[in-house]
């Protein structure tokens, strides 16, 4: 079943074109991976998917256009995570969580209760829920950021790099916790620049490249030495040890100095 | 009932019993030395005697302009802070006391004042308002946090140095000692006509600042997801802007310039709501009322032969508690 249909989308900021004529059509059940080399527009394609941004074309959901949808209705439909920050207030991991119920102003109520305690457990943070979100660790406060995001029960999840920073360890932990949502049915668009990973865990991907869309589809047929040398300009060796896909960056295909001169 | 909400409610409870006392303090505190209980006491037939006049002329106004105006800055200095998500922040920040205190003075200094008393906390209201309309137009309608505070300190200063103009071209001196003195800050000598046409518009104000509590709790985790969360951040903007300059700006105009409450007690009081900006607004809201009234006392019991003005007391108790709260900021930074 088609969740989200994005048709002819274009994002300008003043003159220049941030993202041009995306069109992309994403199935529900599933984690989709947007990569691209840094500035290619991937935020500000996740930005416009959450109707945080003002744009040009079509973006549907479940047949409704996004645009037409009220902001109380997108969000919550919609649960957004933007790239790392910390909260302006120390609140308690509790609290903080609670925040994703904001959407359904049912923060007393005790079904409301239940779905905290659920994304709290789910997250592994039952340990931690009386603490100060400033006192936790990298790879707690991106638990904390996702039960935040997952206690609005969205339909899709929208996350900016929620891996970014964090140990290895932490890493899989959160690519597991999202495996884990979207086998109960949650889609997931994710940004990520570890090309392992997004090998690992992602059904399809999006390559982003210079604010237009260089390729899309399942994992495993994007994921090749010349769409990566295309987005990234990177030469790759894409491999399979024990079953788990992983893709090994080798040289660039021109070097800094070369760059420079060219 | 969660370890927060707990606090919460004992926090309110403790603080509107501090209310409640120093209002029945306020009342009972004076020159004279008739007490709440006199009062109380007082046959039908002595109603109209100099006590009742003490009490209902005199001490009853200034008690519920000491409570209301406490009201407005504590509650405008949370959610000012919850919005700008900075703990710096106060109501004079976005220059609607500033702009008040110039529109006031305008009708001091045309002698306006003199033929129509209730002019003056409608000139009040009217540059709280026009404070808001410039901030309105120079910030934009997206305007980050950032914008609207630079836009704030603008008016404040350009408002500030247009009093400054007319003190100094005063060719009279008494009002430029009025002028000079009401912008001390004071809730002393106002009666119930000024009461009457204050508060409601206070109100209000009070009324729209309690709604923002779920916006300002979202704003806790940035704009951009404060939004994904359904709210909209120029609605939010604009009815904060209104808020402050209804309740600030009728609170200013009675009784000049009360500064740093705004700052001092949101800051005192956020532990004990689990740092949450919609908490603090109630919370903050009772205790800048205690503090104007506890304030509004001890100018009353400090022994000096002319009674300090309210404005200088919270300033010379504010002032060291922002540098004290700058040098903590800057601790944490590095």
């Amino acid at each position: 079943m088609i969740l989200l249909k994005i048709d002819e989308l274009s994002v300008k900021l003043g003159s220049s074109t941030i993202l041009n004529a995306i069109t992309l059509e994403l199935k529900q059940g599933q984690i989709i991976g947007l990569m691209g080399a840094n500035g290619s527009g991937k935020s500000t394609l996740l930005k416009a998917i959450a109707g945080l941004i003002p744009h040009s074309g079509e973006i549907c959901l479940r047949g409704q256009v996004i645009k037409k949808l009220s902001l109380r209705a997108r969000a919550k439909t919609i649960g957004y995570l933007g790239q790392s920050q910390l909260p302006s207030w120390s609140l308690s991991v509790r609290d903080f969580v609670a925040l994703g119920r904001l959407p359904f102003k049912d923060g007393d109520k005790i079904s409301a209760k239940k779905i905290l305690e659920k994304s709290i457990l789910e997250c592994d943070l039952a340990d931690l829920s009386d603490r100060l979100v400033t006192q936790l660790s990298g790879g707690e406060l991106a638990r904390a950021r996702i039960a935040r995001v997952i206690a609005g029960e969205p339909t899709i999840l929208l996350l900016d790099e929620p891996i970014a920073g964090l140990d290895p360890l932490h890493q899989l932990e959160i690519m597991h916790l999202l495996q884990n949502k979207v086998s109960e049915g949650l889609t997931v668009i994710l940004v990520l620049h570890d090309l392992s990973l997004a090998a690992r865990f992602t059904n399809r991907l999006v390559l982003l490249k210079e604010g237009r869309m260089l390729v899309a589809g399942p994992t495993g047929l994007v994921l090749n030495s010349e769409n990566l040398a295309e987005a990234f300009k990177i030469n790759s060796q894409y491999c399979v040890t024990d079953g788990i896909p992983y893709v090994l960056p080798t040289y660039p295909i021109k070097t800094l100095s070369d760059r420079h001169k060219g | 009932m969660s370890k927060n909400e707990y606090c919460f409610l004992k926090t309110q409870s403790v603080l509107g019993v501090l209310v409640f006392v120093f209002f029945l303090l306020s009342l009972s505190l004076g020159p004279s030395n008739l007490t709440i209980l006199d009062f109380w006491f007082l046959g039908e037939t002595e109603k109209n005697n100099t006590s009742w006049l003490i009490f209902f002329e005199i001490r009853l106004p200034r008690a519920i302009l000491g409570l209301a105006v406490g009201l407005s800055l504590g509650l405008a200095g949370a959610a000012l802070q919850g919005y700008l998500r900075n703990p710096l922040a106060e109501p004079g920040i976005i220059g609607v006391s500033t702009s008040a205190s110039l529109f006031t003075v305008i009708v001091f200094y045309s002698g306006l004042s003199a033929g129509f008393a209730l002019l003056m906390p409608l000139a009040g209201i009217l540059g709280a308002t026009s404070a808001v309309l410039v901030l309105q137009s120079l910030a934009g309608r997206n305007a980050s946090a950032l914008t609207v505070v630079l836009a704030g300190v603008a008016i404040s200063s350009f408002s500030g140095a247009l009093i400054s103009l007319a003190l100094n071209f005063s060719s009279n001196p008494f009002a430029t000692y009025e002028i000079v003195f009401w912008l001390l800050g004071s809730v002393a000598d106002r009666g119930h006509d000024q009461v009457a046409i204050a508060l409601p518009f206070m109100a209000v104000g009070w009324a729209l600042l309690l709604c923002l509590g779920n916006p300002l709790d979202a704003l806790t985790l940035g704009e951009e997801e404060a939004t994904s969360l359904g709210y909209k951040l120029s609605r939010v903007r604009t009815q904060l802007i209104f808020g402050t300059a209804l309740a600030v700006g009728s609170a200013t105009s009675i009784a000049g310039t009360i500064g740093f409450v705004g700052l001092v007690v949101p800051h005192l009081l956020r532990p004990l709501v689990g740092n949450r900006p919609k908490l603090l607004l109630s919370t903050s809201a009772l205790g800048g009322g205690a503090l104007v009234l506890a304030a509004d006392i001890a100018v009353r019991l400090l022994p000096f032969k002319q009674e300090i003005k309210l404005g200088v007391l919270t300033a010379l108790i504010g002032a060291p508690f922002f540098l004290l709260l700058i040098i903590k900021q800057r601790r944490n930074v590095s």
